[in-house]
């Protein structure tokens, strides 16, 4: 089979830079530090929640969106993190701040346990893997209820989630803060991984399990490490969940929440790691706006929405950005399109290379026989 | 013995209701090679039409069987509507189709007959027989001759009629099948709409026990995804056999490890044995193994 390696046409690569989009990155940053000293304490709550979804998407991101292993059951990671985090803090005095590494390890390691069954299995097998593990988290809880509060719930003392003192910010602003910091280490980390062989090996195994096995990559440990790291990085947005929210029940870490996760990656952008604090956004504020409506009408948004984004738009809103900065770019600098514009410094494709792609490709004629299996 | 004959009797009366919802993703797998991750949904919205009907004043029999009518014509206008424009794309876009279906259906169920838990006619009479002390309701054997009847009859329309061949043509070579006049569309639709005939009839029997209401059916999904993959996708004698030993296999742990498992960590077993098995036989105890040429 012949693979085309011809580079698309969109220049939203994770890696793409341009004045343009350097200083929209900076008013986004100032935005991001200025907006909790001018908004109200419960909208610097919601945008901390926002963040919060916003590590989960990019977990997902780097999961299913880079190394094509399909995740349905992050919510469980999610809410392993969640858990870690209160008890630690609730019942054995820990500092909340030393319960995240604690959270993303034990994360890690049941992300790595899971992903070991999950190399046996592909697409569809995969999602019902992970869609059971979603589905058994509540029921876990529930069974462990004398350790856990079981579906009644357990609160933490709002004193042990204070603000240090050092930092002298009220105790949302200082939950805010915590969340962005997170978010933007977690960024540059991805986009580090992404960038070395490591990357290469994870997109590659996305694009061409195949190919990528005969130049040498070894395909379980790349598949079962990359999803400990994802599920590492919801396990942390788990245990800052606690943190912002000082309370953890069963009947908060549903099946719909791994489900929405995906959704929030898929909008955001499932092929552009920044694509996941849109993704975050959409999580948090979609459903406040639509449940005053109506307590259906979320769902619906977001069944529609996904079905209209892989149909028209796979790349989500990260792509339908980049194409407008791109726009604005070549209308301000005056240049034709192609010219240098859209860096293509990286040989890492935003978007997968699938068999159908290479068929369809307009100036490539390039039909491999038999269509992918599903 | 006697309790645990009737532990059995009681597991194979609630894997009934996963094979038959098995039952109804083998028929899509089998037209058009997608898991249906809405087909719990479908199941109920269809529940809920039958229960309307009947709360018009049609007998819950003819409400059943209006409701599959017009489920097999919506099952194929779904099927035309949404899974044809995405038919050829790679599998994790049709997973995502359906998951969006899946949403959008429990969004509408929802929208329509609200969250209230409703409770739905027993489409059989209340009785109930008592052999060697295991006590048989009429409404556990009428369900599982259902069943049976489902799926010798899906049996039957795969290998012995011209339409189940032209099915089975379409999804295993569809260019060829199309070569010999086959109208592949066409059987895909079909596919589609049995399935929601079938699932309508889940959903109706699964309704009088587990309560009418729009998330009624997320836990029997994923028991009937487990049934289905531990028989073989494509195989709907396996579907049956595995909604049944997911059933029983269920019951059986609540009876014997309850001190280990509780009530509601049963549900664990079985899936923990059917992941076992994934490792061990990836196609399934009765599926195909799937060869794809490089």
């Amino acid at each position: 089979m012949r693979i085309s390696l011809r580079e698309r046409g969109t220049s939203v690569s994770p890696f793409a830079t341009s004045p343009l989009r350097t200083a929209m990155m900076g008013v986004l940053a100032l935005a991001a530090v200025v907006l909790p000293f001018v908004l109200s304490s419960f909208v610097t709550f919601q945008l901390s929640m926002a963040l919060i979804y916003a590590i989960a998407a990019l977990s997902i991101v780097l999961l299913t969106g880079m190394n094509g292993q399909i995740a349905l059951g992050h919510g469980a990671f999610f809410g392993l993190g969640a858990y870690t985090t209160a008890i630690l803090v609730q019942n054995h005095g820990w500092h909340f701040l030393l319960t995240m590494p604690v959270g993303a390890l034990l994360c890690f390691v049941l992300g790595v346990l899971i992903g070991i069954p999950a190399l046996r299995l592909r697409g569809a097998y995969l999602a019902v893997l992970t869609l059971s593990v979603a589905f058994l988290f509540p029921l876990v809880i529930k069974r462990f209820n004398d350790f856990t509060g079981g579906s009644s719930g357990m609160t933490i003392s709002q004193d042990l989630l204070d603000a240090p003192e050092w930092s002298g910010l009220s105790r949302d602003r200082f939950h805010y803060f915590l969340a962005l910091l997170v978010l933007m280490v977690l960024l540059v980390l991805t986009r580090n991984l992404l960038r070395g062989r490591t990357g290469r090996a994870i997109v590659g195994i996305r694009d061409n399990e195949i190919a990528a096995i005969t130049v040498g990559i070894h395909l379980p440990t790349v598949k079962t490490i990359t999803f400990g790291i994802s599920a590492a990085f919801a396990g942390v947005a788990g245990c800052l969940y606690t943190v912002t929210i000082a309370f953890v029940s069963s009947d908060a870490f549903p099946v719909q929440m791994s489900i929405n996760f995906l959704i929030g990656a898929v909008v955001g952008g499932l092929y552009n790691i920044y694509g996941s604090i849109i993704g975050g956004l959409v999580l948090e504020f979609l459903p406040q706006y639509s449940q005053s409506l109506s307590p259906s009408l979320t769902a619906f948004v977001y069944g529609a929405a996904l079905i209209v984004i892989l149909l028209v738009m796979p790349g989500g809103a990260a792509a339908l950005i980049g194409k407008a900065l791109d726009g604005v770019g070549r209308l301000v600098s005056g240049r034709r399109p192609g010219s240098g514009e859209s860096t293509v410094a990286v040989p890492v494709s935003s978007e997968p290379i699938s068999s159908e792609s290479i068929r369809s490709g307009d100036d490539d004629p390039v039909a491999p026989a038999g269509s992918s299996p599903p | 013995m006697t309790y645990f004959l009737q532990q059995v009797v009681d597991g194979v009366s609630t894997g009934v209701i996963y094979a038959l919802l098995g039952l109804a993703m083998v028929l899509i797998f089998r037209a058009t090679g997608i898991i249906n991750f809405a087909q719990g949904e479908l199941a109920t919205i269809a529940a809920f039409f039958a229960w309307q009907l009947n709360l018009w004043g049609l007998p819950i029999w003819l409400a059943i069987a209006a409701t599959a009518v017009i489920g097999f014509g919506a099952g194929a206008a779904i099927e035309r509507v949404v899974i044809r424009p995405v038919a050829n794309k790679d599998h994790f876009t049709l997973i995502m189709v359906t998951l969006g279906l899946f949403m959008i259906t429990n969004a509408v169920t929802g929208l329509v007959w609200g969250y209230t838990i409703q409770a739905f006619p027993d489409p059989f009479p209340v009785a109930a027989w008592t052999v060697h002390g295991v006590s048989l309701s009429l409404a556990s054997v009428g369900t599982i001759v259902i069943v049976c009847v489902v799926g010798f009859l899906l049996y039957q329309l795969f290998h012995r009629t011209r339409l189940g061949l032209g099915m089975r043509a379409a999804i295993s070579n569809p260019e060829s099948a199309r070569l010999s006049g086959i109208d592949v569309g066409r059987m895909q639709m079909i596919g589609w709409g049995l399935a929601a005939m079938v699932g309508t009839l889940a959903g109706a029997l699964a309704a009088p026990k587990l309560f009418l209401e729009p998330n009624m059916m997320l836990g029997v999904l994923t028991y009937a995804f487990a049934a289905v993959i531990v028989g073989g996708l494509d195989s709907p004698l396996g579907a049956v056999v595995g909604g049944l030993a997911i059933g029983v296999t269920e019951n059986l742990a609540g009876a014997y490890l309850y001190d280990f498992v509780g009530n509601d960590l049963k549900i664990a077993v079985p899936l923990a044995l059917v992941f076992g098995i994934l490792l061990v036989r990836p196609q399934g105890l009765f599926g195909r193994r799937a060869v794809a040429r490089a």
